[in-house]
Order: C-alpha cells, then structure tokens, then sequence
C-alpha cells in the first residue's frame, strides 16, 4: 500500500500492549498484537478487528493535501484588527549576569548592552495596539527586558497612559522580572493596577546563585530576591497571587534538591504557580550539559506526578515543576472524548501562533518580533516596526514554516499535537530564509515527546485514570 | 427641522443602523464618536463592521462634538464597558448640556429613574428605548389552540449569537419595503420601537409564564399584529443562538428559537453563521439540526463578516463567542466554495454578491401559489 493511501494512523507499543493513534480521529486505540503487525508492515489486509474499526471511522487515508495555514487568508484582518498583546523590551540592561541568560553572550540572539527605550517609541507602540485591537476586548501590555525594573519611570507612565488610552478594553499588564528591585513604592503602585508578575527564581540558594548572580560584583542574588518576596507576602499579602514563578532548569543539577526546596517551601509558593522550563539549547553557542541522574530523577519525579493524579500522594510532596511540563497530557486526556473533524484538505501543523498576533514583541528600538524568545538579530524574524507597523508577507512566512517540510508534515502523526514554530527553525542568520535542516531536528524532538506523552496517556488509562479525577485533583 | 446628532459610543453594535437609509433620513449631519481604546478613532465608521466605506469619520473627543449637536443617542456596545467611567458622566453632561437625549444603553431602574427626573428638571428631552415596552396581550388561552398566522413569516436565526442577524433583519426589512411590501417586523434587539418596529417581546423571558404559556403567547402576540397592522410580511428575528456552542456558553440552549417555531410555521427562514471554512458535512449537520429541532427547512444562509477565534476560544475559554473581522474578499471567495457543498444558497449583506431578499420574495411567491385558507 503507498504511503498516501494507507490508513493515516501511529502503531506503538506501551508496556506489554497495542496500539494506534488515528490522526483524522484524534484518539488512541487499542489493538491486539496481530492488528498491529498488519498496521506496522502496511499489509493490505484487514483483519476482523480492523475491519470493524474501519467501519467505525477509524483507519482512514485522509491526509492534508495543502500546508497553508487557516489564518493565512485572513493575515491581514487579524493583524489590523486583533492584535491582544505586547511587550516592551524597556532596556537591555540588566543587573544581572546569568550564564544562560540570553543577553551574557553564551547565545547568537543577543548581548546586553546600554540600549533602553525611550518613552516616543514605547507610546507609539501602546497607540500601535490599541489601533490595531478593535475586535479585542482584552489586550495585554507587558515589561521585559534586560531587566524592566531599571526603567520603573518608564514602566509607570507607560502603565498610566495605557489605561487611559485604553476606554473600552480591559487591559492587562505583565512583567518579567528578576526580582532584585522590587521594594514597597513599585508595590504600591503595581497593586493599582492589574499586573502580573513573573519572577525568575531557580530553586534554593545553591541551585539559583549557579548561574544567577549580579554583575557588579558576580556574588549570588538569591538572598536578595528571596527577601524582597518575603517582603511582600509580609506588607501586600493580597499581591502575593499576581506573582508567579519561572525556574529555569539547569539539567546539570540535582532535581530532587529542586523539588526538595518546592515543597519545604510551602507558604512561599502557596497560591503562586511554577512554570518550570530546562535552559534552552536552541541559538545556544555551546550545548548545555546533562547530569546522567537528572533524566532519571525527571523520570522518577513524572512517576510522583502520576501517583499525586490518582492522589495517593499528597500535594506537598508532588512535584509542582511537572505540571507544567505535563499539561499538554492533560488536555489530551480532557479532550479525549471530543469527536474531532477529518484533517481539512487545507490545513497547517499544530505549533505556530500567528506571528505578531499573540506576544508581539518590540525591541528598545521599536523593531517587531513575533515574541519575546526569537532572535532579534535573524532577519527574518524582524516582522514590522512601530512606524511602518507588520509586514504581512514576513509574517505570512513565519506562520506557514510548515511549508518547508510539506511532505513530512502531510505525512506526520504529530501533525495535531506538533509544537514547532519558525522560532525553532530559525538559524539567526543575514540571509532571509528559515532553515529545514534546524525545523527537522526540532521535529524529531516533538515527534518523541508527542509519542511520549501518548504512551503516558495509555499508562494513565490502563492504571484507571478518568478525566473526571482531573478537577478533583486541584490546580493539576 | 432636521437634527444633528452624536452617536456614542459607536462601534459594530450600530454600524447596521448607520447603515439603513431610515436612519440616515431621520438626521441631519451625523457625527460618530467612540472610547478611544476602542481602535476605530480616526477611521471610517465601516472600520466597525468592515462592510463598504461609510464616508464617516469616527472621532474621540465628546465634549467637543458635544457642543455641536442638538441631540446624542447613546447606544449599547459590543465591546467592554465601564458604565460608571464611561457612559453614566457623559449623559449626565449631555442632560446638563441641555441636548435632546435618545438612549438604548442598558440602564439598572434605578438610573433609568435618576436620568429621567435629571431631564425633566433640565427641561431635557429623555427618550429611552431601553427597556422594551410591555407588549399588550390578552389572556392566555390554551384552549383556543394555536392560530393560523395567514400572512407570510419570515423567520431570521442565528447560530450563535453575532453572527449578524440584526444586519440581516435591517436589510430584509430596507428592501422588502422598497419592493412596495408592507413589513410587521419583530426585531431581536429591545430598543427596535427606535428603528420603528417591535422588539423582541418580554414575556417571553418573563418566569411567570411557564414554555407552553409562552408559545400560545408568542402565536397570539403574532396573530394580534398581523390584524392590527395588516402587513404583507411579517419577519421575526429570533434573539440568541439556536444550539449551545459549548458545555459553557450555551445560547439559552436554542430555547427560544423552538419556542417561536412551535408558535408559527415559518414560510421562509434564514439562518445566520459565522464565517468559516466550511464543509459539506457540516452544513448538512446544521440544516438536519434546524430541521429535526425546529420543523422546518432553512432557505437561506446568511454568513457574517466575522469568524470564531478558535484559539481564543480553546486558551481563554471566555464568557462569549469570540470573534475578529473577516474581509469581503475572502467572504465572496467563500460564496463561492460553498454553493458547490449545499443547495440552500448563501449570501453576504455586506457584499455585493447575490441578492438575498430576491430569492425570499421568490420562495414566499411559491407557498402563495397553493391553494390555502
Ligand atoms: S515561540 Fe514560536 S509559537 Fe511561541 S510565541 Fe514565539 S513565535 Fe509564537
Ligand atoms: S513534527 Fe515536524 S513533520 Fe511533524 S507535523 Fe510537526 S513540523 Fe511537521
């Protein structure tokens, strides 16, 4: 049977039993071992239990026969019309020093330097926002950096104006921010406002004064942002829930001393969420080094997760870092019982968000990047500027990165459940153009952790697991 | 002598009206202004609903068009709100401004009552269309079955709420008249009696009738009008969707469009839907839905300018249907694909493409030729 003409479905195995994942179908099945020997060698036959199956809806050859985004049609609407977020790159200084930090030299993308933003170009870009929002109701401001807080005058009369000029939305603000500078008066003046605060703390002393110290002097900031964070739960209680946490992951570190901290911790991270990501390897110019227990620990640490699902463990002793990192599972298994539509004949890999749309992104000099995490120095990420606003045809490119692996993609089980972006097929180079050889690794990535995390969904199943145990299981 | 008159805030809830030659004729120069987040300043007012060049532009300063006008129509809003920011100070100045105030915003009793004494001590013309007039009905008679309703009914539904029934209604409306029919037309909106047709009768919502009460109600409300009024067709638009869109946002559950189908047989129905890609299967999906629910065939699609904003939907999971503004070009593409999926046929009233009332006046002309009492 050709490839094109074969029922579009996964075999794999998990544990000791079968099975396929329909991919016009969206779901799992499972199958007896002769079943899936006929799927796996692409043998014509079909045996009763496929037969039955395929009478069912299952098993069909439906494939995408166009890669072209579903939003492409409509590009220039959305980027006229709908825009819900941006975020200011307020300076590019920072006084921090953070080895894996994006802007201390060890990446292509960036490098700190005395670049801040002036208050012109931070109007115009809350005015492009606002003018190019109509059919938002919502829109979302939000402070980056190098470290925002250095520009907390900028921060404050950006905050101000944009509610101003903003009657008729709801608008929210967001920051990131290494916590270093917060003190009473920014407290006091956030908590007027609908702000949320993201702080970068990566776990106790040891672990976060790692890789994270300051610049002046190269000594650990822990102390200093875990003070300033007592601090508020102690003056502002009702602050507390605005701030949430990012731990960046140094896979070189002990993880249990992570999780260790995480639950001794309690009341530090009570009401306040964790999302935990490893350090990127992706514009990396060196690799980023693996410690042989932490895949072990990684792993050992998802089986608690697991046994918290079914709440045979208690909440203080699971692993909060794994929620985030399991939420996709999770929305599988919600979904699982949806009936979903045939792929279209015109359809486009789960994975991009439209470019510009959802966490546009503007330097200190008012250029336009799709979001906060791609280069600024690639070409074809830069997508607009303030003054001539988004350039629908780069953007265009960046949303239908598909294109460049259209056969793979057609023939992809992922091809729901994928996660790249151009962001990840971004070489950071002059010439215009995104890069297949780098989308095609990062497609074995999403390829494995999609087969990873369907295999997860089995074990759950066959151990008993119900989507209703998910909302007894609070804040999964 | 003809007014000036400020329309505030104005966004895609009023762009239908600003579209009808009634409105038009009624006023002499027409001056539009808007919140100023709400991304139409400076633009032409079809910015709002993304139909032709209405030749307007929308401004922000209030006060300053304030003191050009002699009357302002405050008007409700598809976007967010903040009624005590900003609504509430700009009547209370418009009063104080002495201008002729019209208003089909939302107003709790209590301020409906504080406004109204506010303008007669300014000696203000205050003229509310917000709360939708009581429809006078005689007693419930079950007993008496329901009536035959001999005249032509019209019925305009939509999917899901926004999907452009009330622009749909005012065009029906605009061009069966210009036609030479006469129109009894029931709008879905509370203020209509301002546009001069009734709005969506409140019993219907009212707890104190149970859903029988409320059919036999609804048959003798229209019974009531085509003896009253003797018109040549009566159109009833259908306030909300027909079918939930999801376990949250669930459009009353179509409640009120069975209630109205078990009141009166329509002779012609349109039903309105967000632009989509659509399929053959869907389509069928919703015609059976529509057939085996209500009763009756649907004749006609309307599809709006806007489309559901799928990822907004799944991420913010908000209160209600989400959805952005499509262009015209795509929306003609889209006629175009889909009159090869179905055989009821499609239109758009903001494009130019077909002609939507023709193919009503032809369908009620073919239930005319049967012989009927
Ligand atoms: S990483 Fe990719 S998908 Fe995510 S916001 Fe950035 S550009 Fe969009
Ligand atoms: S993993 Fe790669 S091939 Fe598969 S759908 Fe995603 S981008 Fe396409």
């Amino acid at each position: 049977m050709g490839k094109g003409s074969s029922p579009f479905v996964h075999v794999f195995k998990n544990m000791d039993k079968f099975y396929f994942f329909d991919i016009n179908q969206h779901k799992i099945v499972n199958i007896s071992e002769e079943s899936f020997n006929i799927l796996k060698d692409h043998q014509e036959f079909l045996n009763h239990e496929l037969y039955t199956l395929q009478e069912q809806g299952f098993l069909s050859s439906n494939r995408v026969k166009v890669i072209e985004h579903p939003a492409t049609e409509m590009l220039e609407d959305i980027l006229s019309n709908k825009i819900k977020k941006l975020n200011l790159q307020l300076t590019q200084q920072c006084n921090f020093r953070c080895d894996y930090c994006v802007y201390s030299g060890g990446y292509d993308n960036r490098n700190h330097s005395s670049k801040r933003m002036n208050w012109e170009v931070a109007k115009k870009g809350i005015d492009f926002l606002i003018d190019s929002s109509k059919d938002s109701s919502n829109i979302n401001i939000s402070f980056y950096g190098g470290e925002p807080l250095i520009e907390f005058e900028l921060i404050k009369k950006s905050m101000e104006y944009a509610i101003e000029a903003s009657d008729g939305k709801i608008v929210t603000f967001s920051m990131t921010t290494n916590g270093s500078l917060l003190n009473d008066e920014k407290i006091e003046f956030f908590s007027k406002f609908n702000i949320h605060l993201t702080i970068s703390l990566d776990g106790p002393r040891d672990i976060h004064d790692k890789n994270r110290k300051f610049a002046t002097n190269n000594c650990g900031t822990f102390e200093t942002v875990y003070n300033n964070i007592k601090s508020i739960e102690l003056k502002y209680p009702d602050f507390k829930k605005n701030i949430q946490f990012s731990m960046v992951i140094d896979p070189s570190i002990d993880l249990n001393c992570l999780n260790e901290f995480v639950a001794d911790e309690e009341d530090f991270f009570k009401e306040t969420a964790i999302m935990g990501s490893i350090i990127s390897d992706h514009y990396r110019k060196e690799k980023v080094e693996v410690n042989e227990d932490f895949i072990s620990e990684w792993q050992y640490n998802k089986f608690k997760y697991f046994l918290h699902l079914f709440e045979e463990i208690p909440d203080k002793n699971n692993s909060q870092l794994m929620r985030s990192s399991n939420a996709l599972l999770i929305d599988f298994i919600n979904d699982s019982s949806k009936s979903y539509y045939p792929l279209l004949e015109k359809s486009h890999h789960a994975g991009p968000c439209i470019p510009g749309q959802l966490r546009l992104f503007m330097n200190t000099e008012g250029d336009f990047f799709p979001c906060e995490r791609v280069n600024e120095n690639s070409k074809i990420m830069k997508i607009g500027n303030v003054v001539e606003g988004l350039n629908v045809e780069k953007v265009d490119k960046l949303l239908n990165v598909g294109k460049i692996t259209e056969e793979e993609c057609k023939n992809c089980f992922a091809f729901r459940g994928c996660i790249v972006c151009a962001a990840m097929a971004d070489s950071g180079d002059e010439e215009e153009r995104l890069s297949k050889e780098l989308k095609e690794q990062a497609c074995v990535n999403a390829r494995r952790n999609f087969e990873e995390m369907l295999k997860d969904a089995c074990t759950l199943k066959d151990l008993g697991f119900r989507s209703d145990m998910i909302k007894v299981s609070k804040n999964y | 002598m003809k007014n000036d008159v400020l329309i505030y805030p104005y966004d895609s809830s009023f762009a239908p009206i600003l579209r009808s030659n009634n409105f038009i004729d009624k006023f002499n120069e027409i001056h539009l202004c808007s919140l100023n987040g709400s991304g139409l300043c400076g633009k032409d007012a079809s910015i709002a609903d993304g139909g032709s060049a209405l030749n307007l532009v929308v401004k922000k300063d209030f006060d300053a068009l304030l003191s050009i006008v002699d009357t302002v129509i405050f008007t409700e809003v598809d976007s967010y709100i903040d009624f005590e920011w900003s609504l509430y100070p700009k009547i209370k100045m418009a009063i104080d401004a002495h201008k002729k105030i019209i208003n089909l915003a939302p107003l709790s009793p209590q301020i409906r009552e504080e406004l109204r004494i506010n303008s007669i001590e300014n000696e203000v013309l205050f003229e509310d269309y917000s709360n939708n007039p009581d429809s006078t009905i005689d007693e419930i008679n079950c007993r008496e079955g329901i009536l035959n309703i001999n005249t032509p009914v019209i019925v305009v539904m939509g999917l899901s709420n926004s999907t452009g029934k009330f622009t749909t209604q005012i065009n029906i409306k605009k061009q069966l008249e210009e036609s030479g029919y006469k129109i009894s037309m029931i709008g879905s909106r509370s203020y209509c009696e301002f546009l001069g047709y009734h709005s969506f009768p409140n019993f219907m919502t009212e707890r104190k009738f149970d859903d029988v009460e409320k059919i036999f109600l609804f048959n003798k409300y229209i019974k009531n009008i085509e003896k009253s009024e003797n018109p040549d067709v009566i159109v009833i638009c259908i306030p909300g969707g027909i079918v939930p869109y999801d376990n949250k946002i669930h459009n009353n559950f179509g409640i009120t469009a069975f209630l109205v189908s078990q009141a009166v047989v329509p002779d012609a129905s349109v039903l309105c839907l967000f632009h989509e890609d659509f399929t053959a299967k869907y389509l069928e999906l919703i015609g059976n839905t529509v057939k085996y629910r209500f009763g009756f065939e649907i004749d006609a699609y309307n599809i709006s300018n806007r489309q559901i904003d799928w990822v907004e939907m799944v991420n913010a999971k908000p209160e209600k249907v989400r959805s952005s503004t499509i262009n015209i070009k795509l929306i003609d593409k889209t006629i175009e694909k889909v009159n090869s999926l179905t055989t009821v046929p499609i239109y758009n009233l903001l494009s130019d493409k077909g002609d939507l009332t023709e193919m009503l006046i032809n369908k009620l002309s073919e239930n005319s030729n049967s012989v009927v009492f």
